[in-house]
């Protein structure tokens, strides 16, 4: 990453007026390409995303987009985002086609013949050529999915920040806004903002972990599933068992597995002769975070 | 059992949380105090004499308030199936071990509980209005004891049969669509039965049956019952259960019920969980591009904002005007106008009247305002909101595109949409006057009126309602409070509780249109009100601008400083610019209204004439002259006039000479014998100091000048403009005399300007002269206009009370029928034509009665809404409303010669006795005249034509002593301009017909001598008929049954604000002794019902 090159944030801060502090002096550097956000309900990632999203004033911190101050010149951010929010509702009487087009010269696209080449282009790319000239309302969940991110991308968005995308899609719709994504991460910076570790796993170089309103881990998946390398030790408790005292103190998540409960647990050593040793994987990462954090999985 | 009652209790409780029962409270409790608080509105109302908690009134509110609890009855009656859905917990909720259709009953009958206390407001408003009284915001005595029984009665008969049958129809229709558009579109379609009921059948006065049973409401009903009522049954009445009462309200309530029922049976749960499959709409595939798969997007660069707001606008005014079922409601909205045309016009019960656009586009106006102006609130939302949607309105607020380019997008839609309302009357009337009268086919009257008129109007509301959209974020307050606004609106549509044009905002201005004159007298008036309204728009809009969020975060505390940055920009360069431009021109339409003109608040003009009534009533006054001089000089460009008058002979108990002044009167010089004299100038009254005077009297000079060029607010039009003039002397001259109408008659106005209980009015030779400026007399005249010819001036010689009229205007059509010239516009030939014979007829018939009758030389169509019909000098001067719109045939016709023969009558009565406005002058200005007026239409047209005429007269006179303004007393001291004028012809009907020419000769004769006119009636027609005659009302009404023929019937007087039965048996005796004949009672009196008054011996 060159120096100014991506998505670069100092310290951003935002309280709302109830008094919850949703980002405290949140830092992070966003390379071009894929990039992950995990966190827990209530972290702080939508309030990040719509901060980033100039939707939202932060109280104070720096925000620069390939080296220009997004916060002083907010049209400039703009005219090179693309944003999808977490749920988009059915635009009511208008067709996915002529809801693009306005979306188009929202977004500046005012050459009509432009415009109607991107949108063509979109539309293929997101497999809704089809369906193009139906209501938007009567789109299925993983359509209307796929029409908001042909709208997020209206513009060749240098930023593109997708909150939670894929929540409800079934696995072929995941994998087709995943094929999509990937090649739009080869010339722009793409924030995910998701709770499926999974797609983070396998989609993002990089990645970050936001609890309470804060950064507590952040690193390519390789490098964090690395330093718990060792550390970990797993344990299949029968149905009806429960974990002795001496694990249950160094377990950090419990998973639900046919035979019984999956219980991790984080120690220099196995915990009891029970345990074996547990290759670490980016949930693992997760929740030590989080539990390195203070977050307790109850409260989030 | 259990579980119900408690789904019951949780949607009264839920209902109760929501808000809604505390903002419904605070609006039609506040409406209701604050119209018991305004003596005007009350006045209107027919409320004159009675408590302001008078069941009267308690019957009027409570069914008229379900209008406004139509729209908040729907969102009640939604919620037990939007709640669930919205929350999607339905799937939860009905696969509960509960039975389905008591489940929705429980959840119906906890909505109808929210409703009923929704629809009790009125009862908590009339509870409270004796705080009023403690307040002082009224005068003391005006609240009369609680009216529990009326209360209660009307909560019986109109709030619990609506809110039941209205609910039902709520619920079924959340079911079936489940959603809030369902109830919105029962909602909106009762408001249209309502429009029907009200405005088309009982406006029209079709059929009270049928008025009633359209009407969903039941106000039909209790205004046709309550304006029938005299004061005293308004103050202590139960409304009667009529038998279309009773079947109304069950049909409203039960039918419903059946329906919901029916509906309970049949809902299964699927029904009310599975959300229904799409249509497919039959995809069609997009063409593919063939630079689709090759096209590389390149970054946005210098993007054309102003192309992106041409296209914006584009699109926003697509959503509006590509929606068939926008396009469907305005069809049926124009269907149901050319209805109401056609019920209030062509088949108007005082017609039939030709459908001319003069006509036809004001009255649609009015008729749909309330429902236009609903609609504009409604849908003016929608398109304000069309972009909150979930996740989309974020990803709008994050695109690039300045926000003026979605808000004057959006605002454009808002235009187009307020415009196309505001065109329906308009179309409406032109289609209805292409059908039926194609030879009156204007474009320029209907469209103008809507667009220089109603559009304005419509704008002020359009901009409210997108400044409450830009300020409340949630939906349902939103909607609320603009549906609010449109409400308060509309009462004050109703209501005038605010009387200054300028700040009567979401109000047309008021005009009236005529043939002759078009727009002419009022383009100044309406064009610089619609730039402020249009000002007033731009403010909102730009206030709008400063406060629309961008983004997602909410509340005061961020619309406050998003408010002050903005303001700093754009947004407050417009409204700063649009504040300058309201200041300007609220200074001009001041000098207008207030300065130039006539506008003036009641209590200003209550005010003055109390001053008046102590400063000049208790000294003498009785004058006399015997002729003079007047030279008026007209400038058309400044629309002003100059006057000298020389009034000869002029002698004046107590010294003084009196006149009544015109608005806009400036006195230049007063000279008494050529010698400069004082004279006060105060509460539009001229008191002239004559000195010594020689025997034969005085010669006074009066030179004065008069601007024309101010407005007023009631519609009148102004008598001289640029390119024409319409001068009636009695009406522009100072008057001279006391004018006993200036006397305040309502105790409570004489209370509050500290004046005697006692009414007593000017002596008869103190007072003015009917319908003349001076008394009898030698009097030349002469009209000029300054740098114009002589053709277009007039001038003459009267010699008896001085009176004439004198008009011009280039573009009106002369045409000669006989020795008499009809001035008419370009449509109205054939009409002139017709007046013409009834003009023919009605002077025989007068010569025959009274032994001669005036000459008429010419016949002016005077414009619509300057004055009612005269005789002045030889001119007729006949009302064009509604005398030259009524076709050949009817009622219409008949009143119109009616109308006629008592103008050509009070004339000729007039000159005979040289009358002034003393009391019992009403007798012979009005009674004996307007008596003579239809007894020619029964010489003229027959038996048929008399009863019908006489039908239609008694109906007036039912409900113009039931609303009058003034507590009804004798017609010795009555007002000619209330009820007395509609009553005194019917209660002169039986004496006139009675007399000869050479009767009437004589009495009139013993008049002009004496001056004494109560006390000569008395002598001539005996006691107690002249008492009875001069006295309090009197009614009779008599019944023809059975073969043989016989007669028989009651008689009332009026007493302390109600009907008493006389023990006085009835006369009855035949007018016209061959078959069919009409009988009348031989006494003074009207008969309430004279169409079973008929007989034919057989």
């Amino acid at each position: 990453m060159t120096d100014s090159a991506g998505l670069f944030i100092r310290g951003l801060t935002k309280t709302y007026a109830n008094g919850i502090r949703a980002l405290s002096d949140v830092d992070l550097d966003v390379p071009p390409g894929l990039y992950g956000l995990l966190g827990p309900n209530g972290a702080g990632k939508s309030t990040l995303m719509r901060t980033l999203a100039t939707l939202q004033a932060p109280d104070c911190g720096e925000i620069r987009l390939d080296g220009l101050d997004v916060r002083a010149e907010p049209d400039h951010l703009r005219r090179r985002l693309g944003y999808l929010p977490q749920q988009i509702g059915a635009y009511p009487g208008v067709s996915g086609y002529d809801l693009l087009t306005r979306f188009s010269w929202l977004k500046g696209r005012t050459d009509a013949r432009t415009r109607r080449a991107e949108i063509a282009a979109l539309l293929e790319r997101v497999n809704l050529t089809e369906a193009a000239r139906r209501p938007v309302a009567t789109y299925s969940g993983g359509m209307l999915r796929r029409f908001g991110i042909a709208m997020a991308l209206i513009g060749a968005p240098r930023l593109l920040i997708v909150d939670e995308p894929t929540a409800g899609l079934d696995p072929a719709e995941r994998n087709r806004f995943h094929r999509v994504l990937s090649e739009v991460a080869s010339e722009a910076v793409v924030l995910l903002s998701t709770h499926i570790v999974e797609d983070v796993e396998n989609l993002c170089a990089r990645l970050a972990i936001l609890a309470a309103g804060r950064i507590v881990v952040e690193g390519t998946p390789r490098e964090l599933t690395a330093r718990l390398e060792g550390q970990l030790w797993a344990q299949v408790v029968p149905r009806g068992e429960a974990l002795s005292e001496a694990a249950s103190a160094s377990t950090v998540h419990l998973a639900a597995v046919p035979n019984g409960t999956l219980a991790v647990a984080q120690a220099p050593e196995a915990p009891s002769g029970d345990f074996v040793a547990h290759r670490p994987r980016l949930e693992d990462v997760y929740h030590v975070a989080l539990a390195e954090a203070g977050v307790s999985e109850a409260a989030a | 059992m259990s579980a119900l009652r408690h789904e019951a209790l949780d949607e009264l409780r839920a209902g109760l949380r929501s808000g809604v029962v505390g903002l419904i409270y605070v609006v039609l409790v506040g409406y209701l105090l604050m119209v018991l608080t305004s003596s005007d509105y009350l006045r209107d109302m027919g409320a004159v004499d009675i408590p302001r908690n008078a069941p009267s009134l308690v019957y009027l509110m409570t069914s008229g308030d379900a209008f406004f609890l139509f729209f908040a009855w729907a969102w009640v009656f939604a919620q037990p199936i939007v709640r669930d859905h919205s929350a999607r917990l339905s799937e939860v909720v009905f696969a509960a071990p509960i039975s389905l259709s008591g489940w929705l009953t429980a959840r119906f009958l906890g909505a109808l509980g929210v409703a009923l206390l929704l629809g009790s407001s009125q009862i908590v408003g009339f509870l409270v209005a004796p705080v009023l009284e403690w307040l002082g915001a009224v005068p003391p005595g005006s609240m009369g004891p609680t009216p529990w029984g009326p209360l209660l009665w009307a909560w019986l008969v109109f709030t619990l049969p609506l809110a039941v049958g209205a609910g039902a129809l709520y619920t079924i229709a959340a079911i079936r669509t489940r959603g809030l558009v369902g109830p919105f579109t029962v909602a909106a379609g009762l408001m249209t039965f309502w429009m029907v009921g009200m405005i088309v059948l009982k406006g029209a006065e079709v059929s009270p049956w049928l008025a009633t049973l359209v009407d969903p409401s039941g106000f039909a009903e209790a205004e046709h019952q309550v304006e029938h009522w005299t004061p005293q049954e308004k103050s202590t009445a139960l409304l009667a259960p009529t038998p279309r009462l009773i079947l109304s309200r069950l049909l409203w309530c039960l039918v419903p019920l059946a329906l919901l029922w029916l509906t309970f049976r049949r809902t299964t749960r699927e029904a009310l969980v599975v959300e229904p499959a799409a249509r497919d709409p039959g995809s069609r595939t997009a063409r593919p591009s063939r630079t689709a798969a090759r096209w590389v997007a390149e970054p946005v660069t210098a993007p054309s904002w102003w192309s992106a707001l041409r296209d914006e606008a584009l699109w926003q005014l697509r959503q509006v005007l590509l929606r068939p079922r926008l396009w469907a409601a305005l069809a049926f909205l124009t269907v149901l106008a050319m209805v109401g045309a056609f019920y209030h016009v062509v088949q108007h019960a005082e017609g039939p009247l030709v459908p001319r656009p003069e006509r036809v586009a004001p009255m649609l106006t009015e008729m749909f305002f309330l429902i236009i102006t609903f609609a504009v609130a409604g849908l003016v939302g929608i398109t304000a909101r069309r972009d909150h949607q979930i996740g989309l309105g974020e990803m709008f607020d994050a695109t690039p595109a300045p926000a003026f380019v979605r808000l004057l997008g959006r605002l454009v839609a808002v235009f187009a949409l307020t415009l196309i309302l505001a065109l329906l009357p308009g179309i409406g009337a032109l289609l209805t006057t292409a059908l039926i009268a194609p030879a009156s086919l204007n474009l320029t009257i209907p469209l103008g009126y809507q667009l220089l008129v109603l559009a304005p109007a419509l704008l002020e509301l359009a901009a409210v309602t997108v400044l409450l959209h830009a300020l409340i974020r949630a939906p349902g307050p939103a909607y609320a409070a603009s549906v609010l606004a449109a409400f308060v609106m509309v009462v004050n549509y109703e209501t005038n509780l605010i009387s200054y044009p300028p700040l009567q905002i979401g109000i047309p201005v008021h005009i009236t249109l005529s043939g002759l004159t078009g727009f002419s007298p009022w383009l100044e008036q309406v064009v610089l009100s619609g730039a402020f309204k249009g000002a007033l728009v731009i403010l909102l809009l730009a206030l709008a601008a400063a406060v629309t969020p961008r983004g997602t975060e909410t509340g005061w505390s961020m619309t406050w400083p998003l408010f002050r940055q903005r303001i700093r920009g754009t947004a407050g360069v417009v409204a700063g610019g649009a504040m300058l431009v309201l200041l300007l021109l609220s200074v001009v339409l001041h000098q207008g209204y207030r300065v130039k003109g006539s506008l003036e608040p009641l209590a200003v003009s209550l005010a003055k004439d109390a001053r008046w009534e102590q400063h000049w009533l208790a000294a003498p006054a009785p004058f006399s002259v015997t002729g003079g001089n007047l030279v008026l000089r007209l400038d058309l460009g400044a629309r002003s006039l100059e006057g000298h008058w020389t009034i000869t002979g002029v002698q004046a108990d107590g010294g003084l000479l009196h006149a009544e002044l015109p608005n806009g009167f400036s006195l230049h010089s007063a000279r008494v014998q050529g010698q400069p004299t004082p004279a006060i100038v105060e509460d539009d009254h001229l008191a002239l100091q004559l000195g010594a005077c020689p025997t034969n009297g005085c010669t006074v000079e009066l030179a004065w000048s008069q601007v024309q060029s101010g407005w007023n607010a009631e519609a009148r039009p102004a008598w001289l403009l640029h390119d024409s003039y319409w001068l009636h002397a009695s009406e522009v001259l100072p008057q001279l005399g006391l004018d006993p109408k200036r006397v305040l008659r309502v105790p409570a106005d004489r209370a509050e300007q500290g004046l005697r209980p006692r009414i007593a009015l000017p002596e008869d030779r103190a007072a003015v002269s009917i319908d003349a400026a001076a008394p009898a007399g030698r009097w030349h005249w002469r009209v000029e206009l300054v740098d114009a010819g002589e053709e277009r001036g007039s001038g003459g010689l009267i010699e008896g009370p001085f009176d004439f009229a004198a008009a011009w205007q280039l573009d009106a059509q002369r045409s000669v029928h006989g020795e008499t010239v009809f001035i008419h516009d370009a449509t109205r030939t054939i009409t002139a034509a017709q007046i013409a014979a009834d003009l023919v007829a009605m002077r025989a018939c007068i010569a025959r009665r009274l032994g001669a009758a005036p000459a008429v030389s010419e016949v002016f169509q005077w414009p619509r809404g300057l004055e009612e019909s005269t005789l002045a000098g030889d001119r007729l001067l006949l009302a064009e409303d509604p005398h030259w719109d009524v076709t050949d045939t009817g009622v219409g016709r008949w009143l119109r010669r009616a109308t006629i023969a008592s103008a050509l009558a009070r004339r000729q009565v007039r000159d005979a006795t040289d009358l002034h406005q003393g009391s019992g002058s009403l007798w012979f200005s009005h009674s004996i005249p307007g008596a003579l007026g239809l007894l020619c239409v029964a010489d003229s047209d027959g038996i048929d034509a008399f009863a019908a005429v006489m039908e239609r007269e008694a109906d007036t006179v039912t409900q113009a002593l039931a609303a009058s303004a003034v507590p009804v007393g004798a017609l010795l001291s009555a007002r000619t301009d209330d009820w007395a004028g509609d009553y005194a012809p019917l209660a002169a009907l039986d004496w006139t017909a009675r007399q000869t020419p050479a009767s009437f000769t004589a009495l009139f004769a013993e008049i002009r001598n004496s001056q004494k006119l109560a006390v000569t009636l008395a002598t001539w027609v005996g006691e107690p008929t002249g008492t009875l005659i001069l006295g309090t009302p009197n009614a009779s009404d008599l019944h023809v049954t059975g073969l043989p023929e016989s007669v028989f019937g009651t008689r009332w007087h009026w007493h302390n604000g109600g009907w008493r039965m006389s023990n006085q048996a009835v006369e009855p005796w035949r007018y016209q002794q061959q078959a069919p004949w009409l009988y009348l009672d031989a006494w003074p009196g009207y008969e309430r019902s004279p169409q079973d008054n008929r007989g034919s011996g057989n």
